[in-house]
């Protein structure tokens, strides 16, 4: 039976022991001294059940099979592109004939993708694939990065908090799990968006978040 | 020398008012810098060391190097000798047995560090600075680590005493010099310079009061992100 060490929600940082007496599979951010369950990174504990892991406060972004992210592209390479998605490794989405998912003009360096994640090789490669709905080339909008561990809490629980952000803003609002935050709609709208993903970025480790990141914004519309 | 070495320690107390196994105050802050991935600022015994990370990151393709974790310094030209292939190799071989690089697959973490004022304790205070602000920028790790300075001053009757984090004076007049670090919760000693002449029993003492005093260091940096972090607000 495992011995839990932490509080929800405590702050740890690498080495803090979590828990003892685990056995078997360990979450991300954490290792196996032992039976000794401890901190990778820092976070907050969270804590369920009998089960403790850390929820990261910063960090790059870990690829995982299907995640939609945003990309940008760093290199033309004839049949595939090479694109940065903000993982310590870059990711290829590869070029077919005919594909009508690509910019008139043809990718160029510099180009904003939305992508899923197709699969990844054994040093963590990602293969992107834009066959999604929606997916291909970015032409509108303005992007925001923030780190990739932040999503979670922008996308709030069952999507409420971005959901909050764009029936307020009126904006199309596509968080890419890699931390890029693709935002469309009128300028004024944008912006003000911008500054709501702002303020969740700055303040995730807050409790009571929804309701500030809601007052600023009424605020903001009543202000206008 | 030795009429100066006599003064350092009198009555029980050194010259700044502490005891032997007492740490001076010390700042930690990690986050400052924008649009790097970690970064952290530490300010001890008129040293001050400001750490950018970045990465970890692909090596580029013309890149031969094998290292893992690459440390470079920088240092305003007023400040005086510092060994400086000696300190980035020191803290090479120190960070890269903490980053868990068997989970970052072909990857390099780049460390620069930043000295703004030399006083004591370079080395260790280099190391303390870059161990937050690898964890700042989210590499996974075994752990953090605390490094300190111990010194051996021998005083003009011939007798010896052992000071831990040494003050610019101190440090100066040391016999010898001993820099150790810890991992912060597993008390494993991941470092250990020492420059100097000292016996086997002096370096065993020294070795103690490092250990003593790297609990005190490791809250400086726990308190550093627990500042950054503190909550706020209630549950909804």
């Amino acid at each position: 039976m495992a011995r839990i060490l932490v509080k929800p929600r405590q702050l740890v940082v690498p080495g803090t022991p979590l828990s003892s007496g685990v056995e078997g599979r360990v979450s991300p951010g954490t290792r196996l001294d032992g039976d000794s369950l401890l901190s990778t990174v820092v976070g907050l504990a969270s804590v369920r059940g009998g089960d403790v892991g850390v929820i990261p406060l910063g960090g790059l972004y870990q690829p995982s099979k299907g995640d939609l992210i945003i990309g940008i592209v760093t290199a033309v390479r004839g049949t595939w592109i090479e694109v940065d998605i903000k993982a310590p490794w870059s990711a290829d989405l590869e070029l077919k004939e005919g594909d009508t998912r690509r910019p008139e003009r043809g990718w160029r360096k510099g180009d904003a993708v939305l992508a899923a994640v197709g699969g990844m090789d054994e040093e963590k490669h990602a293969m992107l694939d834009i066959g999604g709905t929606d997916h291909g080339p970015i032409s509108e909008g303005i992007l925001i990065d923030i780190p990739a561990p932040k999503v979670a809490r922008l996308i709030g629980r069952s999507g409420s908090m971005v959901g909050m952000i764009r029936e307020l803003t009126g904006c199309t609002i596509i968080v890419g799990l890699n931390g890029r935050v693709l935002i469309q709609g009128a300028p004024g709208a944008q912006l003000l968006a911008a500054r709501a993903v702002g303020l969740v970025e700055a303040n995730v480790h807050t409790r009571g978040l929804t309701d500030s990141v809601r007052g600023f914004l009424e605020g903001a519309r009543r202000d206008a | 020398m030795r009429r100066r070495a006599e003064s350092l320690y009198v009555d029980g107390r050194r010259l700044d008012g502490r005891a032997l196994d007492a740490m001076s105050s010390a700042v930690a802050e990690t986050g400052i810098i924008p649009r790097v991935d970690g970064s952290a600022k530490v300010e001890r015994c008129g040293t001050k060391v400001l750490v950018t990370v970045n990465g970890p990151h692909e090596p580029q393709e013309n890149e031969d190097d094998l290292k893992t974790v690459r440390c470079t310094i920088d240092m305003p030209s007023f400040i005086g000798p510092v060994q400086h292939d000696d300190l980035t190799e020191r803290m090479e071989d120190a960070l890269s047995t903490l980053v868990l690089f068997e989970d970052l697959p072909g990857c390099v973490v780049d460390v620069h560090i930043q000295l703004v004022a030399s006083g004591a304790s370079v080395l260790a205070t280099a190391l303390t600075a870059a161990s937050l602000a690898l964890a700042d920028a989210g590499v996974p790790m075994r752990d953090l680590v605390a490094a300190l300075d111990v010194v051996i001053i021998h005083d003009a009757q011939g007798k010896r005493f052992i000071a831990l984090d040494p003050s610019e004076i101190e440090a100066t007049w040391a016999s010898s010099t001993i820099t150790a670090c810890f991992t912060c919760h597993g008390g494993d000693l991941v470092l250990l310079f020492a420059n100097g002449r000292h016996s086997p029993v002096e370096l065993e003492s020294a070795l103690g009061l490092a250990a003593r005093g790297m609990g005190s260091v490791r809250d400086l940096m726990t308190d550093s992100f627990l500042r950054r972090y503190e909550p706020r607000g209630e549950d909804k």
